[in-house]
């Protein structure tokens, strides 16, 4: 009785969601121009401007990005996989890191397949070249790279250039503290099951929804903290802070590592920090915001041992600050 | 709660979302969030989550072989207060979506972002030799802090450690593209006539050219629109018309403005939109050249529609 009590209240919770939205839709233009909603102040009008905008621009290129990774998860056997994974110590770097630029999977989803990979045998090295190389070098980040920064193709190429050469050096030193010890945490988590009932087109659908809701949820906090910094922080504060490369860096990169942008949309927030910081400070935030932030932390910290990922952490760390610097005194 | 419940949660979201994005794109306010060119991508997440609300729909929990998602993040089923948190997380952008008024970046939010006076190519150039004697600011520092805080910060670094490396203009976002070239090109085609009239079309290829190619400029007529952008640090008789410049999204829009010197400006107020009709002349802020006009008329005009500016396509497909 109980039971069916609380079941018919989730629906009716579930039915007035879903006209709430659909009387939005139809009145979208009375609701915003009316009274109670002229009461709201500016400040927060502005910050859910900027929060939106982010968000409607991600939206597409977050999509585009789960449903390829649902696709290879329906479609591509881990067995397959395996068969494809680079073999041997630092001569599987180059071949791993050119695999990686075939994952076209934002660094979410990254995590979870990684993780099973490296249990099923692929070695771990391999791994962290995937978890690092694969959010940047992918078709969709680039598009969404190239759409931000045509105007500035040297951006574009520093991003794809520094996370493919980053990839194989993060790579190699994992490979040379860690070999193939068992960095991972011993879970009860059950093993893949198989969907025989359902065909692999509506199952693509299901990872597609799921994986959306996964991801998204880092993407909205990440707009929300970098809209408010856009409407409470003028850039006057930060261009004091950071007016030297090397300080403008390190600031970029914990601004990369604290908003947690998907690398699908992160190139569209850095685009608007452009005339305020140093080039290399923008590609700094885009290239070390996919490898590491906040919301990967806490992902990596669920999968991996803590003395991996405090190692992890470091390495690819200083590994960009370094590489940035270099790129700077080469390139830029 | 059960699996099947939060199924149908996740299909409303992503209606909601497929709502959303269809109301704004038919009443058109779409445009203070998202630029034109990007528009493609909205109508496709559009269709998308539509799509996908459908299939989710008609989605079973038997399907799922109870609550496993398979290799996604089990963390999300853990709690119901966390899978709380995470739907309402969804739900907040949708309400305040559905129901927070538009409004176009104001001068608020310029003051935040900074206002660039000379285009934002020829402020990256290297200040031109000085002209002291058409200085129009009394208060030099605050106004070059204002212009261009960093290259501000930068040559007050400089000044400070005496002996600093070349200044680091190429480490500045510098544009790949023949930029001379192409606002040459845009100074040359006002040659021979002696009004500049700045539309929202091409808007921001004039003021950049502007910004290079000011000597080309001087003496004409110029007929501007925009917002009336105002600091602290301005004197009584100036102002800036401004207006947001937006290459993607509302996120990475930058402020374009001009200033604007004359007689009774007080009595416009800041975000107040101006038609200004006046004649171009030069000014140095912090050595640098700007343009400054001089005004003949202001006058109190409608906010545009479209009250953004964007990349010309002149610009973009060269």
């Amino acid at each position: 009785m109980n039971m069916l009590q609380r079941q018919r209240r989730e629906n009716v919770i579930v039915i007035l969601l879903f006209f709430l939205f659909l009387f939005g839709f139809f009145f979208l233009e009375e609701i915003k121009s009316s009274g109670p909603a002229s009461q709201i102040d500016d400040s927060f009008i502005d910050l859910n401007t900027i929060f939106l905008s982010i968000v409607l621009e991600a939206f597409p290129f977050l999509l585009l990005g789960v449903f390829v990774s649902a696709l290879i998860q329906s479609f591509v056997s881990e067995a397959t996989i395996k068969r494809w994974t680079p073999k041997g110590g630092y001569i599987a770097l180059l071949p791993a890191t050119l695999l990686a630029a075939l994952f076209p999977v934002c660094e979410c989803a990254i995590i979870p397949v990684v993780r099973r990979l490296i249990k099923k045998g692929m070695p771990l090295h391999v791994g962290v070249v995937f978890l690092i190389a694969a959010p940047i070098l992918n078709p969709i980040v680039f598009l969404s790279t190239y759409y931000a920064f045509r105007t500035d193709m040297a951006i574009v190429y520093a991003r794809m250039g520094l996370a493919f050469i980053l990839a194989m050096v993060i790579g190699a030193v994992i490979y040379k503290v860690f070999k193939n010890k068992n960095v991972l945490r011993n879970s009860d988590q059950h093993e893949h099951h198989d969907h025989v009932s359902i065909s692999k087109w509506r199952q693509t659908m299901y990872h597609t929804t799921d994986e959306f809701f996964d991801t998204g949820k880092y993407l909205l906090i990440g707009a929300f903290l970098a809209g408010s910094f856009q409407t409470f922080v003028s850039r006057e504060i930060i261009s004091t802070l950071g007016s030297e490369t090397w300080s403008s860096t390190v600031l970029m990169m914990g601004f990369a590592y604290l908003v947690s942008l998907c690398s699908e949309a992160d190139a569209f927030v850095a685009a608007s920090f452009g005339t305020t910081f140093s080039r290399a400070s923008i590609i700094a935030f885009l290239v070390y915001g996919p490898m590491l932030d906040v919301k990967n932390t806490l992902m990596l910290l669920a999968y991996f041992k803590k003395k991996f990922v405090f190692i992890f952490i470091a390495v690819v760390t200083i590994s960009v600050f370094i590489g940035i610097m270099l790129w700077k005194l080469l390139f830029l | 709660m059960n699996h099947q419940y939060y199924i149908y949660i996740r299909s409303i979201i992503l209606f909601g979302f497929a709502f959303l994005l269809c109301g704004l794109i038919y009443s058109g306010q779409i445009q203070y969030y998202i630029a034109p060119r990007m528009m493609k991508f909205i109508y496709f997440a559009a269709g998308t989550f539509f799509i996908l609300g459908i299939v989710q729909l008609f989605r079973n929990e038997e399907e799922d072989g109870g609550d496993c998602h398979c290799g996604h993040d089990h963390s999300e089923s853990k709690s119901p207060i966390r899978r709380f948190l995470i739907y309402t997380l969804f739900i907040i952008p949708l309400i305040t979506g559905f129901t927070f008024p538009n409004k176009v970046l104001d001068s608020a939010i310029a003051q935040k972002k900074g206002v660039s006076l000379n285009g934002n190519i020829a402020s990256q150039q290297p200040p031109a030799s000085p002209l002291k004697e058409t200085s129009e600011s009394n208060t030099p520092e605050a106004d070059a802090y204002l212009e261009n805080p960093e290259k501000y910060m930068e040559q007050l670094e400089q000044e400070v450690s005496g002996t600093d490396e070349e200044p680091k203009l190429d480490d500045r976002a510098t544009p790949m593209y023949d930029a001379d070239k192409f606002y040459g090109k845009v100074a040359s085609s006002y040659k021979d006539k002696s009004v500049v009239r700045i539309t929202a079309e091409n808007y921001i290829d004039v003021l950049n050219s502007m910004g290079m190619f000011l000597d080309q400029y001087i003496g004409k007529r110029i007929e501007i629109e925009g917002f009336v952008y105002r600091d602290d640090k301005l004197t009584q008789g100036q102002f800036v018309v401004a207006r947001f410049a937006m290459s993607c999204c509302s996120a990475d829009a930058s402020v374009f403005g001009t200033l604007v010197k004359g007689n009774d400006l007080q009595k416009f107020t800041n975000d107040e939109w101006v038609n200004v009709q006046g004649t171009i002349s030069k000014t140095t802020y912090n050595g640098a050249l700007i343009p400054v006009i001089t005004v003949h008329s202001v006058n109190k005009i409608k906010s545009p529609e479209t009250p953004y500016v964007y990349p010309s396509d002149a610009f973009l497909n060269q």
